[in-house]
């Protein structure tokens, strides 16, 4: 076990290494220019050039690049080794670090994919294993009816057909915004209800596309696996149809769905990114759109590596759960 | 890319119970009866069948239908009719008449046109012709991107799963990368970032913003048909016919494109249909928000992108590309699954 | 084996929610208790370029930055009425003593003001604000304007403090290379309100420049008590403000980058009393306006310091004749070019100056304004003896290429149609446009093009846009090319005054060079269009800020 954690550890790392080579390399061909913008209307080409000098964009792109992962490292040799804080750089637009964006930004779209997960899978586990008990039932039709439309519904358009419905005619929902989960700031509607309550529109809107893949991976796992030897074999030794549903059938149709979600979150991260423009939530997918349009490759680049480094580590863990569930994969 | 690919359910190996045969003209025969019993699953399914149909009529819509149109209403999908935007700068609703004059009032005869569905925004274009123009756009990224990558992912799973070794690992190494990518962040900063400079890239015919759409959209596309044909190739590459073909002196190319690829153009054509549907919605979801197609071209995005200013006065602004959108996606998402379904008869229970 | 896959999931789930919930309260650390009497607004879709008043630079930014600044020279503000166009002293006893003939400034600063900490200000707060604005490490975009401070270059570059900005007691002087007119109006500029010599903005002996988001003490009627950048904004009152302006609400809540939609909602159900960033639903504009009347109650049109105009190239062949310049601006459809942008998305104009900065010296009479007919297109051509294009050639006629730029410019070009000229229509993107158009020696007749200015007065449209003397080989911001002496000579002249009189001088010169040379044909000034909750009492429109004035508005 411990060999398998250092080779998916180092694996992690050279992930992160590559990746965020990619996006600096991506970013450092953005043709504006940070340090005009920096200096304003009123700028002389001088000023300019001090500017640079003073963002570090007049280096070349590996020297920055150099510095970009020695400020991401947590630990320092600089004066004797010690940790410190990863620093994923300042803004050159906003002129805060990208630190605060990120701590800011992501317990929103933590809320919102979050929900979303716990929704899809709340309604696609039943839905899944029931309609794959029932094929060809009046609920197997339907399921694979909504399937179909969930599938090919754009978020983008759920959720503005849901917006114009519940919050422009019925009322129903507030129209966007995010509320604290905590403290109570400023006359701002916050704590757990109002949370759940300023989410509720963004999570269907988020989960319909995976709600309907997982129904339908569920409803496939779950009708193929009924047909394997082992089920036949269980049941021909007489075992009660509960136990072979429960110890034959589901788990080993829902092994797989375990894996899948690990996965899952990386799309889901960036999908979240249309929720977020349509309800008007400041997180990571919106300060991506808004770095992009301020062209503030430090925002984007740091919001990137982050949530990168998110996923990375989720997947580490889904990796190491499914190791302890099944050993058979340690030894692969 | 479609995220939708991800949760996809991989199509079981394809073994159309192919005997090892030496002559090609025997393997040609088998290869027939095949294709006859795919077909003669498929058109039993008469909900895919419309869902093809559908598709036939979307593309003839558009390509031809936006050009009749057009010359039949007597304006094309860009012009702007001053007319057509009311006092309050609220686009004209369905079915109005709208005058040519550059603006009201001014001196001179001039003649009035229809709108059918209204006009778009209020710069006032026709929102009828702007749709069947705009699925031009969509259809061109969607269709191309699919093609680059599925014919790009086909031959390098192939190459992988045939001769293994260094390419193989990079493959499976560069497919394990793109799962860590949150991967539409990624073709939002790189379209925002390649955009630039690859727009004006029209190859003599497409609109502005299309080739870089399609680049990007392949770019991230090609690991998934990559995988499954890898996994084919893996498989095929131990069955008993391909010894026997390598036993007898065929050649590694010989063997890829006599008894390898055939195999794969199964799930290859049900992966494609489907990825269509996919980057269909990706283009969509670019270019509202402000970084695949950019005005005054119309795409569905764009179209959907401008819509909610009007929510209040026209709320069919939205309704229009949305249900393009949706109608589009969920034929080719029919089709795919009909196609499946024929192809891998165990699958349609 | 079988447990343990049961337990994967909810520990899946646990896992995702720890990671939210320890970035959550991370968030949430800065939040504080909720305080009655609020003023709650909002700002669709943007936010603050800077909370920081060494680089705020945004119409949005400086209204925040007066609310909590005691400038040494500004804009009077009394409680019910808009601030006065003209520079007066406010943290100074009076004018200056201007001395050296003009190159030596000394203000004497008055005692009363106190920062919201309780620490009184003084000259050497005014200091540090400009050897903090100078500092290698800030940046600050006023640099640009603050060349001719003695030192100021030097501090740029690294040395401490600027050396010709001195303080004894409680005087401050300021040094000048060169006289210059406009120092007034310059320091009026929020990137010169005191500050204290101490963290946030110094820290470990140096001036730092990260974003300011912790509260920091201001010496105005408000402070900032909260920034969460791209979120929020909370001013609250200044406990030891003592001065004359207004603070009617204690808190003052700005939510920033909320959706169009939800803005327009929370204003509808009184939740927010209005958009800063004007009315977040243009569409509505003119239904609003039906309802409520235009400036009765709840729908307000204003005037924004933005000029549109179509720069006429007075070194080309067809606009060097005076005649052709005034014929386009006889034959301008300004109605229907505003109509493009939205309802009351601009009022149209036939002068340089938007209104606030001429000194009451505005008309609307020198140029027709309305949508033209055939009489004036036939006088129009008249006049420019069929456009002065006998010989074939084409006007170059440059502008935006976005869809309403191609509509706003198919207007133009049917009006110079109707004049006799013959158009050749070139869509350019913006930044390309102004580049290009710049380059002396252009190929552009005609383009369109805007001001927004920098700091409310005349000096900075007619000495940076029509100031001959400035005319370089690339960079023009003079598109028209417009070179003068006798407009020169009154600019240096007008230049020179100050208070109601320089106001006054800016508005004469405009209407003057209107008159007599046309170098543009204005169209437009751009409209702020509030929409006001049916709670919101006390707006109050601040015309030199073109924003609403925080102090004066509240909600019931």
């Amino acid at each position: 076990m411990i060999q398998y954690l250092i080779r998916r550890l180092i694996w992690a790392v050279a992930l992160l290494l590559v990746v965020t080579m990619i996006g600096f390399v991506l970013f450092y061909l953005v043709p504006a220019n940070p340090a005009k913008q920096a200096c304003g209307k009123a700028c002389t080409p001088e000023m300019i050039a001090r500017v640079a000098h003073y963002l570090g964009t007049d280096r070349p792109w590996y020297i920055q690049y150099v510095r970009f992962v020695g400020r991401l490292m947590p630990v320092s040799f600089h004066g004797g080794p010690h940790f410190k804080t990863p620093n994923l750089g300042k803004s050159f637009v906003s002129n805060q670090t990208v630190n605060r964006i990120v701590v800011n930004a992501a317990p929103e779209t933590a809320s919102l994919v979050l929900g979303g997960v716990v929704l899809w899978m709340l309604i696609a586990l039943p839905v899944g294993i029931l309609s794959a008990l029932r094929p060809r039932s009046l609920l197997d039709r339907t399921t694979m009816t909504g399937v179909l439309i969930g599938v090919s519904t754009h978020p983008l358009f759920l959720g503005l057909v849901l917006l114009y419905f519940f919050t422009n005619k019925l009322h129903w929902f507030p129209i966007g915004g995010y509320a604290n989960f905590w403290h109570p700031a400023y006359g701002e509607p916050s704590g757990p209800l109002q949370w759940a309550y300023h989410l509720i529109l963004p999570w269907f809107t988020f989960a319909v596309l995976f709600m309907a893949i997982y129904v339908r991976m569920i409803r496939a796992n779950v009708m193929e696996t009924m047909n394997e030897d082992y089920v036949r074999t269980a049941r021909a030794k007489g075992a009660p149809e509960s136990l072979v549903m429960r110890s034959h059938i589901l788990r080993n149709a829902l092994l797989p769905v375990v894996t899948m979600l690990g996965m899952d979150i990386g799309v889901a991260l960036g999908g979240a990114v249309f929720t977020e423009s349509i309800y008007g939530l400041h997180g990571l997918g919106w300060w991506t759109i808004w770095g992009l349009n301020n062209f503030d490759s430090p925002t984007v680049l740091g919001v990137l590596v982050f949530a990168t480094t998110m996923i990375i580590v989720f997947n580490l863990f889904v990796d190491l759960l499914y190791a302890w569930i099944d050993p058979r994969i340690r030894l692969a | 890319m479609s995220y939708q690919q991800q949760g996809v359910v991989e199509p079981p190996v394809v073994a159309p119970g192919a005997p090892p045969a030496l002559e090609d003209d025997i393997l040609q025969i088998e290869a027939l009866s095949y294709w006859q019993s795919v077909w003669r699953v498929f058109k039993r399914d008469k909900v895919a069948i419309g869902g093809g149909v559908t598709i036939v009529l979307l593309i003839l819509a558009c390509f031809i239908g936006g050009p009749a149109f057009a010359h039949a209403l007597g304006h094309g999908p860009d012009e702007l009719f001053n007319d057509a935007v009311n006092i309050g700068g609220i686009p004209v609703g369905p079915w109005s008449h709208v005058s040519t004059a550059p603006y009201p009032g001014a001196p001179g005869h001039f003649k009035s046109v229809l709108f059918p569905l209204g006009a778009d925004s209020g710069v006032g274009r026709d929102e009828f012709l702007r749709l069947l123009y705009g699925g031009q756009t969509s259809l061109e990224i969607a269709i191309f991107a699919t093609v680059i990558s599925v014919t790009f992912g086909l031959l390098m799973g192939a190459t992988a799963g045939y001769f293994g070794g260094p390419i193989d690992m990079i493959i499976s190494r560069l497919t394990e990368l793109i799962m860590a990518f949150p991967v539409l962040l990624f073709i939002i900063a790189l379209s925002a970032v390649a955009g630039p400079q690859l727009n004006a890239i029209t190859l003599g015919f497409l609109p502005n913003g299309v080739f870089t759409l399609t680049v990007v959209l392949s770019v991230f596309g090609w690991f998934y048909p990559a995988r499954i044909a890898r996994a084919q190739v893996l498989s095929l590459r131990e069955k008993e016919f391909v010894e026997a073909a390598r036993m007898v002196g065929a050649s590694d190319w010989r063997i890829i494109r006599s008894h390898l690829l055939p195999h794969l153009v199964a799930p290859m054509i049900v992966i494609s249909t489907l990825a269509v549907g996919g980057n269909v919605l990706a283009e969509a979801g670019l270019s509202f928000l402000g970084i695949g197609i950019q005005d005054p071209i119309s795409s569905w995005g764009t179209l959907l992108e401008e819509a909610p200013q009007y929510y209040l006065q026209d709320p069919w602004l939205v309704l229009w590309p949305g249900l393009m959108i949706l109608i589009t996606t969920m034929s080719f998402n029919l089709l795919g699954d009909g196609l499946r379904d024929a192809f891998d008869p165990r699958t349609a229970n | 084996m079988r447990k343990r896959l049961w337990y994967s999931v909810p520990v899946c789930l646990l896992a995702v929610a720890a990671v939210a919930v320890l970035a959550g309260s991370a968030a949430a650390g800065t939040r504080h208790a909720k305080i009655s009497s609020t003023l709650h607004v909002t700002a669709d879709n943007t936010d603050v370029d800077h909370s920081d008043p060494g680089l705020a630079y945004g119409v949005l930014s400086w209204q925040i930055e007066y609310e909590t600044c005691v400038p040494l020279v500004g804009y009077s503000d009394v409680g019910g009425k808009a601030v006065d166009s003209a520079v007066t002293p406010i943290g100074a006893t009076g004018m200056p003593v201007i001395k050296n003939s003009g190159k030596t400034y000394v203000f004497t600063v008055k005692s009363g003001f106190h920062f919201s900490d309780g620490t009184p200000l003084t000259a050497a707060n005014y200091k540090y604000a400009i050897d903090r604005d100078a500092s290698k490490t800030l940046v600050s975009p006023v640099s640009g304007f603050m060349a001719g401070v003695v030192g100021w270059t030097a501090a740029t570059n690294g040395a401490n403090g600027v050396s010709g900005v001195t303080v004894s007691g409680n005087k401050l002087t300021i040094n000048l290379s060169a006289p210059d007119g406009s120092l007034m109006p310059k320091l009026a500029m929020p990137f010169f309100c005191p500050i204290e010599k101490a963290p946030p903005f110094y820290v470990n002996g140096a001036w730092v420049d990260t974003e300011v988001t912790s509260p920091y003490p201001a010496p105005g009627p408000y402070y900032i008590a909260q920034r969460d950048v791209g979120t929020d904004i909370v001013l609250k009152k200044n406990p030891h403000y003592s001065g004359p302006r207004p603070a009617r609400a204690s808190t003052i809540l700005i939510d920033m980058n909320t959706s169009s939609a939800g803005a327009y909602n929370g204003i509808s159900n009184g939740t927010y009393a209005a958009d800063l960033n004007g009315n977040p639903n243009p569409a509505q504009n003119y239904a609003l306006s039906k309802q409520y009347g235009v400036d009765k109650g709840r729908f307000w049109i204003h005037s924004e310091l933005e000029t549109t105009y179509l720069a006429m190239n007075t070194t080309r062949k067809a606009f060097k004749n005076v005649n052709v310049r005034k014929a386009v601006n006889v034959a301008l459809n300004r109605p229907s070019v505003i109509k493009i942008g939205g309802y009351d998305s601009g009022s149209p104009t036939v002068q340089v100056l938007p209104k606030p900065l001429t000194g009451g010296v505005y008309s609307t009479k020198l140029y027709p304004i309305t949508a033209p007919g055939k009489a004036r297109f036939s006088s129009a051509k008249k006049l420019s003896k069929d456009c002065g294009v006998a010989h074939g050639s084409h006007l170059n006629f440059w502008h935006g290429n976005s869809a309403p730029a191609i509509e706003t410019a198919a207007v133009i070009s049917y009006d110079l149609r109707q004049m006799g000229c013959s158009v050749n229509s070139v869509p350019t993107a913006g930044y390309a446009r102004y580049v290009e158009g710049g380059v002396k020696g252009t190929s552009m007749d005609i383009m369109t093009a805007g001001w927004v200015d920098d700091y409310p007065d005349g000096y900075d449209f007619m000495h940076i846009l029509l100031d001959g003397r400035t005319i370089t080989k690339n960079n023009n911001n003079n598109l028209a090319y417009f070179s003068n002496k006798t407009f020169d000579q009154k600019l240096d002249k007008a230049n020179a005054l100050s208070g109601a009189a320089r106001a006054k001088a800016w508005g004469q010169l405009d209407q003057w060079v209107m008159k007599n040379y046309a170098p543009w044909a204005p169209i437009e000034n751009t409209n702020v269009v509030d929409y006001l909750a049916p709670n919101a009492k006390g707006y109050v429109f601040d015309g030199p800020f073109g924003s609403i004035d925080l102090g004066d508005f509240y909600q019931s």
